[in-house]
């Protein structure tokens, strides 16, 4: 297989593990990495094929996620960008000095999709112009001021030149006025200066407000509010805190307060967005995508959305990793947007390829009803790829009943909204949200079984209107989900079409494993680590991090002699109290060592030359085989010098983990020979 | 002179009768109330003087703000470029004055001191031509001058003592809000300025000053009815006193109360202003001279009578600048449309929406977010010594109470409780543990099952999760929003960072309500 490393235009590129050529025993054991993928069954260019197709995929996905966000934020940023263009020319007349405009902008989410947003709504505005602060470019006032004056002036590409000793200094606000009144024409404000055009507008935009330096952003709006008359600047500070105006009242004195006019905005966040998000991507009919989420996946974007992080950032994140994680983990997922040539005459690989293919269509159904197919599928693999378009195509038709589905479900939650008794809302919350989603798509779960039974509460006129917003789509139906009986009660007949349309999606075909995440489990662990408890964990059992076994062995000593050496010592760790003797540290760790190579040459006795030595770390490891080797009075000497040596080594590991904090030699007579257990009370 | 700085009469012809003879080389203007109206005095009374045709006052002057003047150099350009009048231009590279000989004036202090000299030449030639035996004066007025120290302070003696160093004519006029003895430089290192303090303004100068501003609008306005039409000038004065007889005894300063006053000026005039239908109709300019008739003195008595208790209330919010003029006014006048309607007072009631405001941001926090923030508002108010008896697992129900019963009537001296001395100071350890807790007894049955079931000890899967990154980011992130406070240096990394608790007890009990925790039983000494 070529790897095409030259290639510039490859945003990544796939290098198949080959095994560590430089140590024999690495090879023979199975990497994890490996364990993940079946490449016995995968293509030559499967994963870059899978590449391609989750490339699409995402894209597809994330420019769909992005229109709904531009759609949902909209509102605000037109509020925003009209607020703007009358910062400067609706004030109130009769006050003592002109006020800088300041608009706060509160994201809850603290995501930089807003103001992506915004400021493209903004740049598309004539005669306004944005700079962008960033807290590490205010560190003090006089880089700040030159960053804020340089976003500006610096546009005009054919500047005079100005020299830094002749010319006003860099952070001089008179240069921005210089530029302004030569490139925006200067008409003195006056009180009714709303009878004159709107005039061009210079935004400040400062990225994580709460970042900066209160000081030094108190003495930038002084300077720009005393030239605010002559030099229409507005500031927009974009916040996280849920209340800006507190923040603003917390952290700027009163003497600035007077100084500025704020407006507060505040970016939509909350359960809806993450509602609207998920139902309009995902289930909306008008869109195709190419992976559909299953009820794991919907759950957790659910619970991490309203339990930890409320940003559209880490949304999108997890719809990226499921993605990365579906097509990397299976490799039909070539199948997933179009089908690969292959010719009639395969190559080995292509071969197993195809064979895993065909017991995958035929994995659920029984030998004697699919005989024949299974026979001309199996000849060619044309045909074979063939009868994968038409499962693809049936897949896509039968989710598009499911979509149908749950817009006439999401129709009812919402035309139902606020109009019914307090009794009806509560029974309709298990529907509602991705959380409803996930309760309608599972078949483990009840579906929509109980509607009927919450439906029937409605009075009279509530179902008319009911049953008048979901006709339109009930119209659409084809003929075999048409209510069989017209006469039955509307609740009775939602209920039974929603679950004739919400058919699972892994029961459609036996590929659904391609479009359809069903029920694998996110890896959580990679997106909220508890890194502390990995890191004792792993310590405590680093073979269930390398995924070797260790054998069996009832004596909890013995045990230890299998571990590496930082696992060792953090065995005796554990045991201590909230101090260490260092010595007797030692003596622990070495008694150890030596019961480990007593073994060593126990086995390397009895079985020369076959299975070396067990213990991990091949480094390790040979270094015992080594000493082992030499004999005398000599090698006693050097293998005292390399217990030592990596004691130390082990100690300085589980310092540079955080796990030790030093006593001082000659402080409170403990002469240095103890340390301090900064980890206490563990449970193994 | 004085007429156009109603209240400042006396500074002007203080001013005014040092400029008739010789000025003092160091003077100290100090007015603690309103600094800005006394700086914007005092200069355009110098440039007045020296656009003055009078050559026997001929004067040369430069202001400067040293809170904007941030170094040394920015000082050196501003005050040189001022002195001869050098228009700073963008298209030669906004060059300074380049002197004669294209010498570089803002290197150094000496470099100044010549340019200072070069300066004075030139405008000395330039004048000598009109009137001989008179030379000028330069003038260098220093507002903020309070922040000069911050920004440079080894520039503070040469500036006191500018006259005697370049042996010129010159006045450096310190204007501030702080007196002298606060800014001094020690060892005597300034000579003692000559003071000039500027008393609070009276009340009927404020009057003034508001009235004299209405006419300075006035006189600006066009001729359709607006809010700052000339007839209703007298309407505006008896509004004027009315407000500073409410405001007055609070506030000295007029131009917070000139703020206060146009906040309120154009709701309280709306009334019998033409509304905006009407003046669609009336483009007749005869119609619009009649509508705006100074009101009857019945009216006036009305709408002062209706207004009153909203100017305690602009009071209250605009003089802390809780709100800015413009959304009150409009708040107001959205405010007064609807109680019109329902026929009660207009007595604004700020507050209560401003809590609501703030209550429906914070429950768009994640879940996460919620229970710190409970976590944390308990660690602040309860003493660590409760946490186990409160936290402690293990003890059953009854025991817990009995014990907290016992501790709280067997208190010796009264002590404040903690929720009025403030929010304590607690480690992150603390909060962790705190968080768990709550975890354990409200959150554990939301939880999703993990992926593999290799929780076994009980409350062992809560303890992964308070160890998660996501929870230290979220902590870090409350603090960054000022919902935590961070009491620890931000760089300091032995021993664990410490936090406060930024959130009203209000605000925690409505978190706790909304997550479903039982805040009361939690808290060692509940109000």
């Amino acid at each position: 297989m070529s790897i095409p490393l030259e290639d510039i235009q490859q945003t990544v590129i796939y290098i198949p593990y080959q095994g560590d050529e430089d140590s024999e025993e690495e090879t023979t054991e199975p990497s994890q990495t490996l364990t993940l993928i079946h490449p016995e069954d995968d293509l030559d260019n499967g994963p870059l094929l899978r590449f391609d197709a989750y490339r699409a995929a995402w894209t597809q996905c994330l420019d769909r996620v992005k229109s709904i966000i531009a759609e949902l934020y909209s509102p605000v940023a037109t509020d925003i960008v009209l607020h703007l263009s009358t910062a400067h020319t609706d004030i109130l007349p009769g006050l003592p000095f002109p006020e800088l405009p300041v608009i706060t902008i509160t994201d809850v989410s603290g995501s930089s999709v807003f103001l992506d947003h915004l400021t493209t709504r903004i740049d598309a505005e004539a005669g306004t112009m944005v700079t962008h602060l960033y807290p590490h470019d205010c560190v003090n006032l006089a880089l700040g001021m030159k960053a804020l004056i340089s976003g500006f002036v610096d546009r005009i590409d054919d500047a005079p030149k100005r020299k830094p000793a002749t010319s006003l200094a860099a952070y001089d606000i008179n240069v921005l006025q210089a530029w302004f009144d030569t490139f925006a024409g200067n008409s003195d404000l006056s009180d009714f200066s709303f009878l004159f055009e709107p005039r061009p507008n210079l935004v400040v935009l400062l990225h994580d407000f709460e970042q900066f330096d209160t000081s030094v952003i108190q003495d930038m709006l002084y300077i720009c509010s005393l030239q605010v008359s002559t030099l229409p600047l507005t500031f927009l500070l974009s916040l996280a805190a849920p209340s800006p105006a507190s923040y603003l009242q917390a952290s700027f004195s009163r003497s600035t307060l007077t100084l500025i006019r704020p407006y507060h905005f505040a970016v939509p966040s909350g359960p809806e967005v993450l509602n609207t998000i998920i139902i309009k991507t995902f289930f909306d009919k008008e869109y195709h995508v190419h992976l559909l989420p299953g009820p794991t996946l919907l759950e957790y974007l659910e619970d991490y959305y309203l339990t930890r992080n409320t940003s559209l950032d880490s949304l999108i994140t997890i719809l990226q990793i499921a993605h990365l994680k579906h097509f990397t983990t299976d490799v039909f997922t070539v199948l997933s947007i179009t089908t690969p040539q292959i010719s009639a005459t395969p190559t080995p690989t292509e071969l197993a390829f195809l064979e895993s293919l065909l017991i995958r269509l035929h994995a659920e159904q029984s030998a004697k009803d699919a005989s024949s197919q299974w026979l001309a599928r199996a000849r060619s693999p044309d045909i074979l790829l063939q009868a994968v378009d038409a499962e693809r195509e049936k897949f896509w038709h039968s989710v598009s009943m499911t979509k149908l589905g749950i817009t006439i479900m999401n129709v009812m939650l919402t035309s139902l909204r606020g109009t019914s008794s307090a009794a009806v809302q509560k029974g309709l919350d298990r529907w509602r949200g991705a959380a409803g989603l996930r309760r309608v798509l599972d078949k483990e779960k009840d579906g929509v079984d109980g509607l009927a039974d919450v439906l029937r509460k409605l009075s009279p006129a509530e179902c008319d209107m009911l049953s008048e917003k979901i006709e339109p789509y009930s119209e659409n139906l084809p003929e075999e989900f048409r209510p069989t009986n017209p006469n039955i009660h509307l609740s009775d007949r939602l209920e039974h079409l929603l679950r004739d349309l919400l058919e699972p999606p892994e029961k459609l075909t036996s590929l659904w494993t391609v479009w359809y995440t069903g029920f694998t489990p996110f890896p959580s662990e990679m997106l909220n680590p508890a890194l502390r408890t990995s890191i004792i964990s792993g310590l405590s059992f680093p073979q269930s991090f390398t995924g070797q076994d260790l054998p069996p062995s009832a004596d909890d000593e013995d045990i230890l002699e299998d571990l590496p050496d930082t696992s060792i010592l953090f065995k005796g760790y554990l045991k201590a109290g909230k101090m260490i003797n260092v010595y007797d540290w030692f003596d622990h760790f070495r008694t150890v060592l030596e019961s480990q190579r007593a073994r060593v040459i126990r086995t390397s006795s009895l079985t020369k030359g076959k299975g070396k030595a067990k213990a991990k770390g091949k480094g390790k490891a040979k270094k015992v085989d080594d000493d082992v080797d030499m004999d005398g009075g000599d090698s006693e000497e050097k293998w005292k010098l390399s217990v030592q040596a990596r004691f130390i080594r082990a100690l300085h590991e589980l310092d540079y983990l955080g796990f030790i904090k030093h006593t001082s030699r000659g402080g409170g007579g403990r002469k240095g020979e103890f340390v301090l257990k900064t980890v206490l009370g563990i449970v193994e | 002179m004085a007429t156009g700085h109603p209240g400042y009469e006396r500074l002007v012809y203080e001013i005014i009768s040092l400029f008739a003879g010789r000025v003092p080389p160091f003077l100290y203007i100090n007015d603690r109330i309103s600094v800005r109206t006394t700086g914007n005095v005092v200069n355009s009374v110098l440039s007045s003087i020296s656009r003055s045709t009078d050559a026997s006052s001929r004067v040369y002057h430069a202001k400067i703000n040293a809170a904007a003047c941030i170094t040394p150099r920015m000082l050196y350009d501003t005050i040189l470029n001022q002195l001869v009048e050098w228009q700073v231009k963008w298209e030669d590279g906004c060059k300074i004055w380049p002197g004669t000989d294209e010498q570089r004036w803002n290197e150094n202090l000496d470099g100044f001191f010549h340019g200072l000299k070069a300066a004075y030449a030139l405008r000395e030639r330039s004048n000598s031509k009109m009137v001989v035996g008179y030379s000028g004066q330069i003038i260098i007025v220093i507002e903020r001058a309070e922040r000069l120290p911050d920004h440079m302070p080894d520039l503070l003696v040469p500036l006191t003592r500018l006259a005697e160093l370049t042996q010129l004519d010159l006045s450096v006029i310190f204007v501030s809000e702080v007196p002298w003895e606060d800014i001094r430089p020690p060892f005597g290192g300034s000579p003692d300025p000559y003071y000039i303090d500027v008393a609070p303004l009276a009340k009927e100068a404020v009057l003034h000053r508001l009235n004299s501003n209405f006419d300075a609008l006035s006189s600006k306005a066009p001729t359709t009815p607006n809010p700052y039409h000339p007839n209703l000038r007298s309407l505006y004065s008896q509004f004027a006193s009315v407000i500073l007889d409410t405001c007055f005894l609070y506030v000295q300063d007029s131009n917070e109360l000139q703020y206060i006053a146009a906040a309120r000026w154009p709701g309280f005039v709306k009334s019998i202003l033409p509304s905006a239908g009407d003046q669609e109709d009336d483009r007749d300019v005869d119609m619009v001279g009649d509508s705006l008739q100074p009101p009857s003195e019945d009216t006036r008595m009305r709408l002062i009578r209706t207004f009153k208790p909203s100017f305690k209330a602009a009071l209250e919010t605009l003089y802390p600048r809780l709100d800015h003029a413009k959304h009150w006014a409009a708040a107001q006048e959205s405010r007064l449309g609807s109680s019109q309607e329902s026929g009660s007072g207009g007595i604004p009631d700020r507050k209560g929406d401003e809590e609501n405001e703030d209550g429906v941001r914070i429950t768009d926090l994640p879940r996460m977010s919620k229970f710190i923030l409970i976590a944390a508002h308990l660690a602040s108010t309860n003493p660590p010594k409760s946490d186990l008896k409160l936290f402690g697992r293990g003890l059953d129900e009854k025991k817990r109470k009995r014990r907290r019963a016992n501790t709280k009537s067997g208190g010796g001296a009264e002590k404040a409780p903690q929720r009025v001395l403030g929010p304590n100071a607690f480690p992150l350890d603390r909060l962790l543990a705190i968080l768990g807790a709550l975890l354990e007894e409200n959150d554990v049955d939301r939880r999703l099952p993990p992926p593999e079931p290799y929780y076994t000890i009980p409350g062992e899967e809560t303890d992964v999760e308070i160890a998660r990154v996501g929870v230290y980011g979220a902590i870090i992130e409350l603090s960054s929003t000022g919902l935590l406070h961070r009491t620890s240096a931000s760089d300091k990394l032995d021993g664990p960072p410490t936090f406060k608790c930024g959130i009203s007890s209000e605000t925690a009990k409505q978190l706790a309500g909304q997550v479903g925790v039982a805040l009361h039983d939690l808290l060692w000494d509940p109000a």
